[in-house]
């Protein structure tokens, strides 16, 4: 069953993304922060793809540039955590910060053979996407503590990087593309996980204690 | 494969999901939700109904306001509070004011000047705490008196006692201790301890505390003593005000309208328990400091139907819940607590049984009664109800029943009856009747046949004699008298207190 024989199969993955991260939490337990940072962490990965069609160039652009924008917003709020300003300006130069650092890495690659890489336009578009997660792992970064920040940035990434390399996936997106149907079946998914009430993976490593002492 | 079995994990744990879409979404209505979420809100609802809570000192609405405080009028002590704040963030306790100077102490020792609270406010008001990112409200509060007897168990910061009220019944309680880890606050994940709380006594019994970084969640170790010195063993502390604690935690759940909460109460020195806060998803961790799940409690009391008052609400809690302490006892002495009505099951021996078969000449089930009896340490002896040793199958009685309804008005009378009828035991007349007594009573002398009888009274089961009388007009079918009760230790404070084997 096919609707639209052209349409994009990055479309179809975005509704597929977004089912993983409801098991992940529902089913397994491990949360991530929000839906947002997932997609366009993946989405970011998709466009590193394209640039030479390479999992490896994909896969080290990724993980250079999330940890360098991630990290120094971070460690930008961790530098300005004394000064005492208004909570949207602390996030501003969050961005600020890890926007430059961006920048310094780009004028270094450009000084490499891979130059041709950082000034084209789906690179500027991956980058632009790892930055716009800044907002909400700051707001991450505010409500929760060190360790609940770690956790879910920890899933955030991982959960990204496993939907990045689906949606990069050839075989799957030609499969996507020629069965539309397949939206049905993650429709059942999500009913399913909707009304699941049955306990988390990680609940039983949590509370299995209580049943093992009695 | 865990160490237990599936099923019973979900019939005895409450995990976030059923927490989640059976209870909290069915009970807690998203317009009463916002209330608990609310603090300013749940203070107002909770002082028309004249239930205590910290006083407020100032409300902060807007940056603007905060340039017309009158920064030398606020006390020495208070608290600093997001109006929408989750898991205690945003929360500052001052503890005292620096001598001379617009300065405040807080648990760490450091201090916070004006512009630092100003900063601080502006946060709150910017949403940083807030529980939905949305602006929010700022309220300074007064700071509570630590009570004397929990004191020494918290480091620098204020203990809260959280119950999990369901449905008006308390069906589990924990202590928060603060620690020089969580730096002053009642807060699990920062590192405060959690105790957990028998229901009947108010008396803590496990004690847990956060494991180190874990990437699948917080988990927790049972721990045994304080954290910070002086080392202090957390079983056994008694909370003051138990009976009140609960019967404030059970009325708030009833005016908040919710009908899944944690209702968080501090004790103040002075003012006794005040509410703190309503909980509407209330955390799941405490099940790991009871080391007991929820749902089996929310189950437990599921039976039950609508009550008049709280107090019968905590009644029926203590009942069900208490009982940890207890265990230890048992523990320590080898005896079992019973109440004083307990429900026992009584058989016939088997040598009875055998001539129960012999008469009716073919096999027979083994007659078996479920009954109440009264825990009797006034009578020496046990005694049994004649109606109800005749459906167990002691026929023989039927043939003496005019001797045990007869009373006699003088000792030797009763005397002489008695050696008449002994007499015919040692001649082997009767098969389950194994002697004969004469007991006093207000109206005189009765002579009782004793049978034996089986008897299982919590985890004993032994043969018992058992005086038969006329009880048909009593509340309690069997006695049970002290010279049976050595296996076990009376509590005259409750009935129905033995667990089911």
């Amino acid at each position: 069953m096919v609707f639209l024989p052209d349409a994009p199969a990055i479309l179809l993955n975005i509704p597929i993304i977004v089912s993983l991260v409801a098991i992940t939490r529902y089913l397994i337990g491990f949360k991530t922060w929000k839906n947002y940072p997932v997609i366009a962490l993946s989405l970011a990965y998709y466009f590193f793809y394209q640039l030479l069609d390479s999992t490896l160039v994909a896969l080290t652009l990724w993980v250079l540039f999330t940890a360098l924008i991630i990290g120094t917003a971070v460690a930008t709020r961790y530098f300005i955590r004394r000064f005492k300003i208004n909570y949207y300006a602390r996030v501003a130069v969050m961005y600020l910060g890890a926007t430059f650092f961006a920048l310094v890495a780009m004028t270094i690659i450009s000084q490499t053979p891979y130059a041709s890489i950082v000034t084209d336009h789906y690179f500027g578009i991956g980058i632009f996407l790892i930055a716009t997660t800044i907002d909400e792992l700051a707001t991450l970064l505010f409500k929760k503590d060190l360790q609940e920040f770690i956790r879910r940035l920890t899933t955030t990434t991982g959960l990204s990087l496993v939907a990045g390399m689906l949606i990069t996936w050839g075989t799957w997106n030609t499969f996507l593309s020629a069965h539309h149907e397949v939206l049905l079946l993650v429709l059942i998914i999500d009913a399913i996980v909707a009304f699941w009430s049955a306990v988390r993976a990680t609940e039983l490593l949590r509370f299995g204690s209580i049943l093992k002492n009695q | 494969m865990f160490g237990f079995s599936l099923s019973e994990f979900s019939r005895t744990i409450l995990g976030i999901n059923q927490r989640n879409l059976g209870f909290i979404r069915k009970l807690n209505p998203a317009k009463y939700k916002r209330y608990a979420d609310d603090k300013l809100l749940t203070k107002r609802i909770l002082g028309k109904k004249k239930i205590k809570t910290p006083e407020l000192f100032k409300i902060i609405r807007s940056k603007q306001q905060l340039e017309y405080i009158n920064w030398g009028a606020l006390p020495n002590s208070f608290v600093i509070k997001p109006n929408k704040g989750t898991h205690g963030s945003g929360i500052i306790v001052f503890y005292g004011k620096k001598k001379g100077k617009l300065e405040w102490i807080m648990p760490n020792m450091e201090t916070m000047n004006v512009e630092a609270i100003k900063q601080h406010v502006s946060d709150i008001i910017d949403g940083k705490y807030s529980i939905d990112g949305k602006v929010d409200v700022a309220f300074f509060e007064e700071r509570v008196s630590n009570h004397p007897t929990l004191k020494p168990y918290s480091y620098r910061g204020i203990p809260d006692i959280r119950v999990i009220v369901y449905n008006s019944f308390p069906i589990m309680a924990e202590l928060r201790l603060p620690t020089r880890e969580s730096r002053g606050t009642a807060n699990l994940h920062a590192g405060g301890i959690g105790v957990g709380i028998d229901i009947g006594s108010g008396v803590t019994t496990t004690a847990i505390h956060r494991k180190g970084f874990d990437l699948i969640g917080d988990r927790y170790d049972l721990i045994e003593e304080t954290l910070d010195e002086p080392k202090l063993l957390l079983r056994g502390i008694k909370i003051p005000y138990w009976e009140k604690v609960l019967e404030l935690a059970v009325k708030s759940q009833q005016i908040s309208k919710l009908g899944l909460v944690g209702v968080d109460i501090v004790i103040d020195k002075e003012k006794g328990p005040m509410i703190l806060e309503l909980n509407a998803r209330p955390g799941l961790a405490i099940q790991l400091a009871n080391q007991e799940g929820l749902l089996l409690r929310m189950n437990q009391v599921q039976r039950y139907k609508k009550k008049k008052t709280v107090e019968k609400y905590v009644a029926i809690a203590k009942n069900l819940f208490g009982g940890e302490i207890e265990e230890q006892v048992e523990n320590l002495t080898g005896r079992e607590i019973i109440g004083l009505v307990e429900r026992v099951s009584v058989s016939p021996t088997p040598a009875a049984l055998e001539l129960l078969k012999k008469s009716k000449k073919k096999t027979v089930a083994v007659p078996k009664e479920s009954v109440k009896s009264k825990i009797d340490t006034g009578a020496l002896k046990s005694a049994i109800d004649y109606n109800l040793a005749i459906a167990l199958g002691y026929k023989e009685l039927i043939g003496i029943q005019d001797i045990i309804t007869k009373r006699y008005h003088s000792l030797e009378e009763a005397h002489e009856i008695r050696e008449e009828y002994d007499e015919k035991v040692r001649q082997r007349q009767f098969e389950t009747i194994k002697d004969f007594v004469v007991v006093k009573s207000t109206n005189g002398y009765t002579v009782r046949p004793v049978i034996e009888a089986v008897i299982t009274l919590g985890a004993v089961t032994k043969t018992y004699n058992l005086n038969v009388s006329n009880r048909s007009d009593l509340l309690y079918p069997i006695i049970i008298g002290r010279k049976d009760l050595k296996e076990f230790l009376i509590d005259p404070t409750r009935v129905f207190a033995m667990r089911q084997q």
